[in-house]
């Protein structure tokens, strides 16, 4: 599809707010594939990512007013978005469930690259907290540690990951 | 506090991943407002992490985009504006379940329509109801009103003898007037006071010509206030009612004359 205009990500909120279907039209075009990839490498079922992209647009759209560039750019908050948005899905399918083994089907997806570089312990942290959307306390019970202690390797992954990113 | 081993301490990556709890957030976003500097390394994660994102985007097939503008076009928007929190790390499913709600609305609506149509249709036959009485009383309105206006008539008439008819010792209270129009030979009779008979039993109007009684015709006490036609007679010397039975006979029981009056002839 053909892009008449082009804006830069600080004046996006404000004509969003406004409803400016050709920012959003730009917002879409640019960001989808990027959001969709994350989605992805949560629920590699393309049918349940498909949907998760659509309410990620729409919670987006309905809930621009409450963005706040402060608190980090408009990619962040998407982003953030579309990562909860997919765990909310995960979680309501695997509640009471427990889930020991990450499937390996979401390999080319999201991060996945930059997390092939990280130490196994590092990055199996990171997936869960991330991916699955385990708090601190839940990684902690799962390996017999203290929640602390889950914070401060994940912390390392995330150092890791930041170098890597670079 | 050492702001370098801060933004080195991985908070910054965990913020903007979303992976930070609600206290971590908080303290970070109010030291990005005294450091310059952790801003910037907040903005340059940031950045990378973008980049990153969109070297590996993963474009989604291209009927999503018309799906998701006819979500956000449309006049009631699929999701409501309810803000979800996104601070948290473990975010709760609060997708609210409408669907038994619509059902019941739904149901609620059916029964109130139902009861509508129900009362429609009850209100609408005792309308029809009430018009028909209306119509009915209207009719028997219309029929007396008649009825006085023939009387005014006959009464105004200047060809119409009038006779009184005065109770007999027998029945001294009863009376009745008659009209008689002696160029039309019509009998009229309007009861005044005629006390009430067994239900056998009937009044009898006799025309009285040359000595002979001729039959005018029968009629209840309960004929009072309206004007009733008898039997024509040409001639009449004086008028005669007697109790009769029901039906009337061919000679009067003299001995049951209820009243009598002459023509003024």
């Amino acid at each position: 599809m053909e892009i008449a205009t082009t804006y830069t990500e600080a004046e996006l909120p404000a004509l969003l707010k406004a409803r400016d279907w050709s920012a959003f039209s730009f917002l879409y075009e640019n960001y989808s594939g990027a959001l969709y990839s994350t989605i992805l490498h949560i629920i590699p079922e393309r049918e349940k990512a498909n949907q998760v992209l659509l309410e990620t647009f729409v919670y987006i759209m309905l809930n621009i007013q409450h963005y706040s560039i402060e608190k980090g750019s408009l990619f962040t908050w998407m982003f953030s978005i579309a990562r909860k948005l997919s765990l909310r899905v995960i979680k309501a399918e695997v509640d009471g469930l427990e889930q020991h083994v990450l499937d390996g089907d979401s390999n080319g997806y999201g991060l996945y690259k930059a997390l092939q570089q990280l130490t196994p312990e590092s990055r199996h942290i990171f997936e869960l907290v991330y991916y699955k959307g385990y708090s601190y306390q839940e990684v902690a019970d799962r390996h017999k540690q203290t929640a602390q202690a889950v914070k401060q390797q994940l912390s390392k992954a995330l150092i890791q990951l930041r170098d890597i990113l670079k | 506090m050492n702001i370098q081993e801060y933004i080195l301490s991985g908070i910054v990556e965990s913020y903007v991943l979303g992976i930070a709890d609600e206290n971590d957030r908080g303290e970070f976003e109010q030291l990005c407002t005294q450091y310059p500097e952790l801003v910037l390394a907040r903005n340059k994660f940031e950045q990378s992490l973008e980049a990153s994102a969109l070297q590996h985007a993963v474009h989604p097939p291209e009927h999503l985009k018309a799906s998701i503008l006819a979500s956000l076009q449309q006049p009631t928007p699929i999701a409501s504006p309810k803000v979800i929190t996104m601070q948290n790390g473990n975010m709760q499913a609060r997708k609210t379940n409408w669907q038994p709600y619509l059902a019941a609305a739904s149901v609620i609506v059916l029964l109130v329509c139902g009861y509508l149509i129900y009362q429609l249709r009850s209100t609408n036959s005792q309308l029809l109801n009430e018009n028909q009485d209306l119509q009915a009383r209207y009719k028997s309105t219309d029929s007396i009103l008649n009825k006085i206006i023939d009387e005014q008539k006959v009464i105004r008439d200047s060809n119409i003898t009038v006779v009184n008819m005065v109770g007999t010792q027998a029945a001294p209270r009863s009376s009745a007037n008659i009209y008689w129009d002696s160029t039309s030979t019509n009998v009229f009779l309007v009861v005044k006071n005629m006390p009430k008979l067994p239900n056998e039993q009937q009044y009898q109007l006799w025309a009285l010509i040359d000595g002979k009684p001729k039959d005018l015709g029968v009629f209840d006490a309960s004929d009072d206030k309206v004007i009733l036609k008898m039997n024509n007679t040409q001639k009449a010397d004086a008028f005669a009612i007697t109790i009769e039975q029901k039906g009337g006979n061919k000679s009067p029981t003299l001995e049951k004359m209820q009243s009598m009056g002459k023509t003024n002839l």
